[in-house]
């Protein structure tokens, strides 16, 4: 992979210029009240934030162009999926790494 | 006349021929052929968030109401280019009818004659059979170029990647969930995203109710289940039948039934219905397209429907 060549990307009006932060604002009106739930992701892999390309839908599912045609239960899930896909995009573990963390929902 | 790919041995023979074709023919950019700008051109739609960082994980042709108007557009596009390649101006896409298949007991699904050797071959990574089976010591080999990864779009020489039924969905869907998707009667719904309900296009695309496009996809898996997934030539079979479920849909509720209007918010940008239709800048096939140009007369294009009617009264 180390060999393949970054074709840039011909388009004027993508999100890959976007930082590696993501903010997701659910809105819903619940007993009459109006209710707005903000959060602000970011994902690190190694150590590194990483672009990910996923949003979070008001139903609290995660989804991401690069698995397009599936919708995530949490963001966990979606990041453990997209390191299986694309191990080599992702580097080498570093030297007496971060270990695996489980438990925190998208 | 587009027909099923299964029921026609010259149809099969020539979308076979026609890819293999337009595998040959370079692009403009010379790394790769005019194949492989379908792959790059859906991966950058893909890429293409509308409006640029919505949470809905809306793009210029999923999650939202454009999703059938664009992909019909870029079926005639590649139909038409197919047509060129093979010098025979009554080409016409095939599909893969894969409601049929999704009648079928779950192991014949995975050997259904559509993954046979004198079709589209079998799984594999790369694939080793069929016409778009990969060996590296062949000129004429299916080698894919173009691959979406986290890092962005990359020129690559690989084989074809397919998993059929390996990728944790062994079902493609059934009679009964196309039979209820055909029965909604709203094209698209507020908040226009894959949330929306009642919609046809939401449920047809996979989001809500039983899966539909979306499960076809992960049925097939490998290269078929990233934003690149036109590497795999399944991807257009498949779409043929999407578009061909519209086309019934259309003519059971009108052929310009579609939602959202011009008066729309602005953060609706390329799915209301005079908006253009999204193309990679630079395409020399540019036809300054918008959405309401897919409209017409599509329930002519398919050989049959009857099975779709058959299904729409079932319920």
């Amino acid at each position: 992979m180390t060999d393949d060549t970054h074709l840039g990307l011909p388009v004027g009006d993508h999100d890959m210029s976007h930082g590696t932060q993501v903010t997701s604002v659910r809105s819903f009106d619940h007993g009459g009240k109006a209710v707005e739930i903000a959060a602000t992701y970011e994902v690190k892999v190694n150590g590194v934030a990483r672009q990910l390309h996923f949003s979070v839908g008001q139903d609290g599912k995660v989804t991401s162009h690069l698995r397009p045609y599936v919708a995530y239960d949490s963001l966990v899930d979606m990041v453990k999926d997209i390191i299986d896909h694309y191990p080599d995009d992702f580097g080498p573990a570093p030297q007496g790494g971060h270990g695996d963390h489980h438990g925190h929902g998208g | 006349m587009r027909k099923d790919i299964m029921s026609d041995a010259t149809a099969r023979a020539d979308y076979i021929d026609g890819v293999k074709a337009l595998k040959a023919t370079p692009a403009d950019d010379p790394r790769y052929s005019r194949y492989d700008w379908y792959v790059l051109w859906h991966a950058a739609t893909m890429m293409t968030m509308t409006p640029p960082g919505n949470s809905a994980g809306r793009n210029a042709a999923h999650s939202g109401p454009a999703f059938l108007p664009w992909h019909r557009y870029y079926l005639k596009r590649f139909e038409a280019e197919i047509a060129q390649a093979l010098g025979k101006p009554d080409f016409a896409l095939p599909y893969w009818n894969w409601v049929a298949d999704g009648a079928l007991g779950e192991t014949d699904q995975g050997n259904a004659p559509i993954w046979g050797l004198d079709a589209m071959g079998g799984s594999g990574s790369p694939v080793a059979s069929g016409p778009f089976a990969y060996d590296p010591t062949d000129p004429d080999t299916w080698v894919v170029r173009i691959e979406l990864r986290p890092s962005g779009l990359f020129l690559v020489e690989r084989g074809l990647n397919r998993m059929i039924q390996q990728a944790g969905i062994r079902r493609l869907p059934n009679t009964g969930s196309v039979a209820r998707t055909l029965l909604r009667g709203d094209y698209d719904a507020a908040p226009w995203d894959r949330s929306s309900l009642p919609s046809f296009r939401n449920e047809l695309e996979g989001w809500r109710g039983e899966g539909m496009h979306n499960r076809v996809h992960g049925f097939v898996g490998g290269d078929m289940g990233f934003g690149h997934s036109p590497n795999d030539p399944i991807f257009f079979l498949h779409h043929c039948n999407v578009d061909r479920i519209w086309a019934f849909w259309q003519q059971r509720n009108g052929a310009a039934t579609y939602l959202p209007l011009d008066s729309a918010p602005a953060d609706l940008m390329r799915h209301r219905v005079s908006d253009p239709l999204y193309t990679l800048p630079g395409d020399p096939g540019a036809s300054g397209a918008v959405i309401s140009d897919m409209f017409a007369d599509p329930s002519a294009s398919y050989d049959s429907l009857s099975d779709l009617a058959d299904l729409a009264v079932v319920v």
